[in-house]
């Protein structure tokens, strides 16, 4: 039943704050969504040097074959193709099987001699090739590097080799033909990480409500003006959240804004990341009806896994009573043949709707068999209900007046639910309530409006965080994506961090903001392995500022994903 | 100095603080004769120490200097409401009588909002002619407004006010003080500068009229033919065009930039350029032709930006700056919260603008704008000063503490040197 198998608390997952810097690395698996488009890259976004920080292996056919072309060599190049074919695992088919023997072999040897002529020059020009073949050598120097697990470097290196950090610190040793980058007085941190945000997520209009949408359908992996916003503000990875609906408003994702295989970016690191519930929508009768909404199809996904037990329980007394039935059927057959009469006819077990027997009336009586109890209709959105009430799928609700956040604890507390609140413009109102609970908040922007042209809209309140945090509730800061039309607001989650951590008593608030939007920002998305820390083995997803973001203000001037270059700053003059 | 001198203004907040009248309170039991006796003794004490007293050291860990920059080691001294001198802060020692250190802090001049509606709400509208010269925003003002209170909390202590921007030719912009000043009926509004610049206005809101100009080609002939007017003696808008403080002008696109620049240039000839006598209120969303905007050489006022600002425009206004201009901030205050006129400032550094630009666009060039003597630390400046955590550009510094004339109007008690302590910030935060 639900109440033994719902766990509300269930958060033993997460891993605790010590344990981020011994993460293991797990390979990464990225998933692909939309459809596989070939798309050039965009000039504003792959710098000329860029070019080279393509993959070295898939750089070098290409290489190969404009030499072969240069050097007259059709053969060569005919060869290479069906090579590549080769290699790719197709199976030319229509090519007789010795001949396709030896066209591999000159193929080989062809595309391994243009390899031998070009790599080397290759090589100087772009540094060689990391272990997995994923970028070229890069090494930052000189510069302040803060990491977010240990103690910040002063005047370090950072070198990066296959798109992971392979040595950091004050002392280690360039490899050769690394591609070097002076970093003096700039500062290298971890990209920032937005736990809710919105962008890209324009192709999906005016969202209706539904609890089996999913926001990972909505997000435009080609929309390069809002990944390159993003970028240049040094975010390279989100949660995106479907748009706002009343009530069940789908699943949310969690994305990298890594360069895709297809030219678009965000490569998917979780593509079902906490169950939405919406209260934002419309006036304070519009949310309560969502609230009652809600309330209602979860007890109807309850009901439904309760006649779903007892279907299970009425097969079990119905085979039972199958079994006995055919036995005595079985033994009055024996009876019958010791008396030398056959039965008019075969058992009739009933199925739905009680289908009668072949025979007459008064037999079928005689023969009928017990009835099959009839399976409740399969129900898509009933079961994901239930894997969200038995602690499968973490649960967001997004809830900006203190009613709303009401609603939602009562909400939790009828259904046994452990939830995250998202926005939570009022949670401040409320923050005893939400502490008794040990529920997480994820805070938006919380400048104040002076002015409230009416009672609708949320009492913001540049204190929030910090009474969130006296009464000892979780706080993390993000930009409330959803509630914004672009998302767009995931380009300033450092300086809402910052704004919210105005008013906290204590030293280095601007070293706090960071933390939370960086590793403390991973954690609760689950992403420690991919982004959040500057670590041996780690990503190499990294922001170059031109000072100290945590000091002072600072300009982005380049961010890397993967170790590549993934926006740089152009800064002549007015020309930005 | 004696040790009644650490007496300062600011451990003794209040603005009507007067150390006589104090003092013959006190004494007030006494017998006649010996209390005159007392109270002129005491007076002419109090009155001697009362004039030193008024000096005042601030020492925090940053000053933030006339240029823009952040510069450690600064003592500024401030004597009956101005600063009196700059000098270097290891000529003070801890012990000295009047001397606050701040060692965390950064001292920064007040922040000048351009944009302001503070004091303003439902004051603004009034009469239905396209060109209305004689009207001041100064009278318009509404010294109870309980925002101002929240501006100067959070380190703007002064704002401009524009006149009504549904009018082509709309009066006198004004630019006073946040903290109220103290008249024979209460608080009055404290004027910096009653007559500023002459408002021009092409925004939006000129054409929302069902009377007046209702196209951009009505409006543009009004605007031309109020310049026009103002050549000819006599005229209500001789009075006010041309003046030397000049003309703001609110422009909504790159055309009405070029149609002000064309219109003003026609009517008061071109030799000199607009430089010096035109501001622009114009906010660019376009990288490309910022060269342009700033070889005009005339000052604009940018804003409000904010997080929901296309990147693009982040980038004009960066651009902007960083090609020459002088670039001044405005905010709506109190549509927008105070705190968005530095987040303004710091989303404009984020997109490439010099840091020091940015610093001046709050302060020292916006006071250039305003037509004020306030807005930075120099020898001779009123003593508007604010006390940040840290650089104002950083968003979690806040302010801790503000002085108006050299007087503590709020926040922290600045504990630190009277009570000898060496090091430390402060407990509690601005509210």
């Amino acid at each position: 039943m639900l109440r033994n198998r719902a766990r509300p608390d269930n958060r033993g997952e997460e891993p605790s704050p010590e344990s981020v810097g011994e993460l293991r690395d797990t390979p990464e698996r990225p998933i692909l969504i939309g459809t596989r488009r070939q798309v050039r890259y965009k000039p504003w976004i792959m710098e000329p040097h860029d070019r080279g920080g393509m993959s070295h292996r898939s750089l070098r056919p290409r290489v190969a074959l404009e030499t072969g072309n240069r050097m007259g060599q059709a053969n060569l190049t005919n060869g290479l193709d069906s090579a590549g074919r080769a290699a790719a695992g197709a199976n030319p088919a229509s090519t007789p099987r010795r001949a396709r023997v030896g066209v591999s072999l000159i193929a080989l040897i062809a595309w391994l001699l243009a390899g031998l002529i070009v790599a080397p020059a290759h090589a100087q020009l772009f540094g060689g090739g990391g272990p997995g073949g994923g970028g070229p050598t890069l090494v930052i120097e000189n510069a302040r590097i803060i990491t977010m697990t240990g103690p910040v470097i002063e005047r370090g290196s950072i070198v990066i080799q296959g798109g992971r950090i392979t040595a950091m610190g004050t002392e280690v040793e360039v490899p050769r033909r690394a591609m070097r980058v002076n970093a003096e007085g700039k500062t290298i941190t971890p990209g920032l990480i937005d736990v809710s945000g919105g962008l890209g997520m324009d192709v999906e209009g005016q969202a209706g409500s539904g609890a089996l949408r999913r926001a990972i359908d909505g997000f435009d992996p080609f929309n390069e003006l809002a990944f390159d916003a993003a970028l240049r503000n040094g975010v390279t990875a989100l949660y995106v959240g479907p748009r706002s609906g009343n009530g069940f408003a789908g699943t949310g994702a969690v994305v990298r804004l890594a360069r895709r295989d297809d030219g678009g970016r965000g490569v998917v690191l979780n593509d079902r990341f906490d169950f939405v519930i919406d209260f934002t929508n419309g006036d304070a009768l519009n949310r309560v009806e969502a609230f009652e909404q809600a309330r209602a199809m979860f007890r109807a996904a309850l009901n439904h896994r309760d006649s779903l037990d007892e279907y299970e329980e009425k097969l079990t007394e119905y085979k039972e009573a199958l079994k006995k039935f055919i036995e005595e059927y079985e033994k009055k057959q024996a009876e019958g043949d010791k008396a030398d009469t056959a039965p008019a006819t075969q058992p009739q077990p009933r199925g739905r709707g009680g289908r009668p027997g072949q025979g007459g009336r008064g037999q079928q009586d005689e023969n009928k068999g017990p009835d099959k109890p009839t399976r409740p209709d399969p129900n898509r959105e009933f079961d994901l209900l239930l894997e969200v009430l038995d602690g499968e799928l973490r649960v967001r609700i997004r809830a900006e007046k203190d009613a709303d956040i009401l609603n939602a604890l009562d909400l939790a507390e009828r259904l046994g639910l452990s939830f995250t609140l998202e926005g939570g413009a009022e949670s401040w109102l409320v923050a005893s309530q939400l502490a008794e609970r040990d529920f997480t908040v994820l805070l938006g922007p919380t400048i104040e409006r002076v002015i409230r042209f009416n009672t609708n809209q949320p009492r913001l309140h540049s204190g929030a965080y910090s009474t969130l945090r006296a009464a000892g509730v979780t706080t993390l800061i993000g930009s409330n994506g959803a509630a914004s039309g672009s998302g767009l607001g995931t380009r300033f989650v450092l300086e809402t961090a910052q704004i919210a951590l105005q008013h906290e008593p204590g030293p280095n608030p601007g070293m706090r903001a960071l933390r939370m939007v960086t590793v403390d920002a991973a954690r609760y998305l689950g992403i420690t392995n991919q982004a959040g820390t500057l670590r041996r083995g780690g990503t190499a997803d990294l922001v170059l500022w031109s000072a100290d973001p945590t000091q002072g203000p600072a300009a982005v001037e380049q961010v890397y994903i993967d170790g590549r270059p993934a926006f740089a700053a152009r800064r002549r003059g007015g020309q930005n | 100095m004696t040790h009644s001198m650490s007496q300062s203004n600011l451990a003794h907040p209040s603005p009507d603080s007067r150390t006589g009248s104090r003092v013959s309170a006190k004494t007030s039991h006494r017998p006649t004769v010996s209390r005159l006796a007392a109270a002129f003794l005491l007076g002419v004490c109090s009155l001697t120490a009362a004039a030193e007293a008024q000096r005042t050291v601030l020492i925090a860990g940053h000053t933030l200097m006339p240029d823009g920059s952040l510069e450690r080691g600064q003592a500024v001294v401030v004597e009956r409401g101005r600063i009196v001198a700059i000098e270097d802060a290891d000529r003070f020692s801890d012990n000295d009588a009047g001397v606050h250190r701040f060692p965390d802090h950064v001292l920064s001049p007040g922040l000048i909002e351009l944009g302001s509606s503070l004091g303003m709400r439902g004051n603004q509208t009034g009469g239905t002619e396209p060109i209305e010269p004689g009207l001041r925003a100064a009278d318009a003002i509404d010294v109870h407004d309980p925002t101002l209170r929240l501006a100067l909390e959070h380190g703007i202590t002064a704002a401009m006010v524009l006149p009504d921007p549904s009018r082509i030719i709309g009066g006198r912009a004004a630019t006073f003080r946040t903290h109220p000043g103290r008249g024979a009926l209460g608080p009055t509004v404290e004027l910096l500068n009653a007559d500023g610049p002459a408002f021009l206005s092409m925004g939006p809101q000129v054409l929302d009229f069902n009377y007046g100009p209702t196209s951009r080609a009505g409006a543009a002939f009004d605007l031309r033919e109020g310049l026009r007017q103002a050549r000819q003696a006599g005229s209500p808008v001789a009075d006010l065009l041309p003046h030397e403080q000049g003309i703001i002008a609110l422009c909504a696109s790159i055309e009405d930039v070029d149609l002000i620049l064309t219109a003003t240039t026609e009517a008061f000839g071109g030799a000199e350029g607009n430089a010096g006598r035109l501001v622009l209120i114009y906010t660019p969303d376009d990288p490309t032709v910022v060269h342009d905007l700033a070889q005009e050489e005339v000052p604009f006022v940018v804003g409000p930006l904010t997080f929901s600002t296309p990147s693009v425009q982040l980038l004009a206004v960066a651009g902007l700056a960083n090609a020459g201009a002088t670039v001044a901030f405005s905010n709506r205050t109190p549509l927008l919260h105070p705190d968005w006129l530095r987040t303004s400032a710091a989303l404009s550094v984020k997109h490439g603008m010099d840091p020091a630009a940015a610093r001046r666009g709050m302060t020292s060039a916006a006071a250039e704008v305003a037509g004020i003597g306030t807005g930075a630390i120099r020898v001779g400046a009123e003593a508007d000063l604010v006390l940040f955590t840290g650089d104002p550009l950083l968003l979690s510094s806040r302010v801790d503490a503000v002085f108006i004339r050299g007087e503590r109007v709020h926040g922290v008690r600045p504990s630190v040197a009277d009570i000898g302590e060496s090091e430390g910030a402060f407990q509690g935060g601005a509210r």
